[in-house]
């Protein structure tokens, strides 16, 4: 699926103080990604990227402003119309990878068709399988609670990538894991990223990985700044 | 908008993920539900035996006394010392034109740890309305029919023990050889102690102690009209012509050293008394019931609370929050479902062993049949079951995802 653009007017994120008066994480920021294109999002932490992540997946809601994924103006979306909207756009990777216990690594890379499929269609389970092929997990069957950091957040990453997102977003997805482990996860991240023309935006505290990508962008004191 | 989906993955790895604590909640279900049923099971299995024990029985006629000792007497042979009918009345009673047939029930000796019982023929077909299971009912002295459950052939031959009239008198008990029987027939089960009683002709058993037999000569049928001075007995069982003269006879027999009733009256008051005591008995069965359930869907509640990331990382990655609802509440249940029914059968077995033990100690048959009673409160406790654990999945149907995405 090709990649969708981004399009945010005047974004603004924040959340209620105890005690009344309001925390600022982004202060009206308008910025656009063309379609296809990757964005390094960097910044201190407790600075509000993954605030900002979530409201660009219609997790949550931002406190103002309009976030265009092509045509369609996510916060103003319902929230079953956004579940569905991730369903079929997103691919999400998280830090802690957050894959499912109890569960295989095909199974876990299968259960985004499950949503919708009462049994996941074979061309769905040809793709989970080459996903983690393509990741370097030899035993697909093997229960995810058995497998390393580093096989767990490529089983993650296989899991975003089961419906060909238009959109992959990534909060910190090496951070967790060790030099060579987060190496790997990234290569093929960025690798698959360009290949299938998705959107990518990461988050990272990694420089160097950071400076792979065409775009950054700094968050720091409710500013976003454009670092070409 | 599709409908079609799969939350059965998610839902068989969180039961696989707490496997210890799944099985002790489908326990706790299966526990709690096989106490609702063995207790209602056991309670009309119990009600329809002594119901059942009662058939046959119209109409008994006896010295003034207690009803209910003579009933438990005749209707259980439970051995007591009961004031005897005095002869004259029997006389009487078999002259009556408003009496179908009766049969003097009379007691004395045992066969081993079997009650013999002396009757008149017509009581082993209970005047021709119940065939019995083998064999031809008693025509001469020396003659036996057996209850369904006596370990004697057709064509066996027993002596009998002196037994309880005279235990204090003889106590090491002689047999009696002049009163050896021989098996001609047997009884079809009735479910009480009859069944393990061995039934002589009356007239033997007054023989045998020495009070006639009743008859002008020793040729005479057995059975009534017992002419020449019939000796006192503890019973007499009289089958009235219609339901009239049922009424009539009790009446008229109320008087002048005899006491008719209808044991099932007697049975029903018993009942009566004990419907208190099952009322409590079933309220608690159900109120612990209840406890457990409360508990089940407490701890499920504390499992679904510690799995609130899980729910947000299914919705992040586009689970519908239907899929998380339809998830946690097929857990639930597998949990319920599992254990109602394990529950359901753990209560019938239980009942039945329960009734298999207590019957045999009693020697009255409680016959143990689960009915849409029972199948009904299994499902009422998985229906309120499913019922509940919509609470939970509600919970996590409402959480926003972002929420417990944050560590």
């Amino acid at each position: 699926m090709p990649g969708l653009p981004l399009a945010c007017r005047d974004l603004r994120l924040g959340f209620a103080l105890k005690g009344g008066g309001e925390h600022r994480l982004l202060d009206g920021a308008s910025f656009d990604l063309p379609a296809g294109s990757a964005l390094a999002l960097t910044g201190p932490s407790g600075s509000g990227k993954t605030s900002l992540l979530h409201a660009l997946a219609g997790l949550a809601l931002p406190a103002g402003g309009s976030i265009r994924w092509g045509e369609l103006n996510l916060p103003a979306q319902g929230e079953a119309a956004r579940d569905t909207w991730r369903r079929g756009n997103l691919g999400l990777v998280f830090q802690d990878f957050f894959l499912i216990g109890g569960m295989t690594a095909l199974e876990n890379v299968l259960l985004p068709a499950w949503f919708d499929h009462a049994r996941a269609p074979e061309a769905l389970r040809d793709r989970a399988a080459a996903l983690l092929a393509r990741a370097g997990i030899q035993s697909p069957a093997t229960r995810i609670e058995a497998m390393s950091r580093g096989e767990r957040q490529r089983v993650a990453l296989a899991r975003a990538l089961l419906r060909a997102p238009a959109v992959l977003i990534a909060d910190e997805p090496t951070a967790s894991l060790d030099a060579a482990s987060g190496a790997a996860a990234a290569e093929l991240l960025l690798q698959v990223a360009q290949e299938s023309g998705a959107t990518l935006l990461l988050a990272t505290h990694d420089l160097a990985l950071a400076a792979r990508l065409p775009h950054r962008a700094t968050l720091v004191e409710g500013r976003l700044e454009q670092t070409q | 908008m599709t409908l079609a989906m799969n939350p059965w993955p998610i839902a068989r790895a969180a039961l696989r993920r707490r496997r210890g604590t799944v099985l002790a909640l489908m326990l706790l279900v299966a526990l709690a539900t096989a106490l609702g049923i063995g207790v209602g099971l056991m309670e009309r299995g119990l009600r329809r035996g002594a119901a059942q024990a009662a058939d046959g029985f119209d109409l008994l006629v006896g010295a003034p006394g207690s009803q209910t000792q003579l009933t438990l007497t005749a209707i259980y042979l439970q051995p007591d010392v009961v004031p005897l009918l005095p002869g004259a009345v029997l006389q009487r009673l078999q002259a009556d034109t408003d009496v179908a047939w009766l049969s003097p029930i009379g007691f004395g000796d045992r066969w081993g740890s079997h009650p013999v019982v002396g009757v008149a023929p017509a009581f082993l077909t209970l005047g021709g309305r119940r065939p019995l299971a083998e064999g031809r009912a008693f025509a001469a002295e020396g003659e036996a029919v057996v209850g369904h459950a006596v370990p004697l052939k057709l064509g066996e031959r027993g002596v009998p023990q002196h037994g309880l009239a005279h235990a204090h008198a003889e106590p090491h008990g002689h047999e009696h050889e002049e009163a050896g029987f021989t098996v001609v027939g047997r009884m079809p089960p009735t479910g009480t102690p009859w069944d393990w009683a061995v039934l002589l002709p009356i007239e033997t058993v007054w023989e045998v102690h020495g009070l006639g037999n009743g008859h002008a000569s020793e040729e005479a049928p057995l059975g009534p009209p017992w002419t020449v001075d019939p000796p006192g007995v503890p019973a007499v069982m009289v089958a009235p012509r219609g339901i009239a003269q049922a009424y009539q006879l009790r009446q008229r027999y109320r008087s002048d050293g005899a006491m008719a009733f209808f044991p099932a009256e007697v049975l029903v008051s018993l009942f009566r008394i004990g419907g208190d005591l099952r009322m409590v008995l079933s309220g608690m069965a159900a109120a612990s019931t209840g406890l457990v359930l409360a508990a089940v869907f407490l701890s499920f509640a504390g499992l679904l609370a510690v799995r609130r990331q899980e729910f947000a990382v299914l919705r992040a990655i586009g689970a519908p929050r239907r899929f998380l609802l339809a998830a946690v509440w097929l857990e639930m249940a597998v949990i319920l479902g599992v254990g109602a029914a394990a529950g359901f059968l753990l209560g019938w077995l239980g009942a039945a062993l329960t009734a298999g033990t207590l019957g045999r100690a009693a020697r009255v048959s409680i016959t143990i049949a689960p009915s849409l009673a029972e199948a009904g409160l299994a499902a009422a406790i998985l229906a309120a079951g499913l019922l509940a654990a919509l609470l939970p999945a509600l919970w996590a149907w409402r959480r926003p995802p972002a929420e417990g995405l944050q560590g």
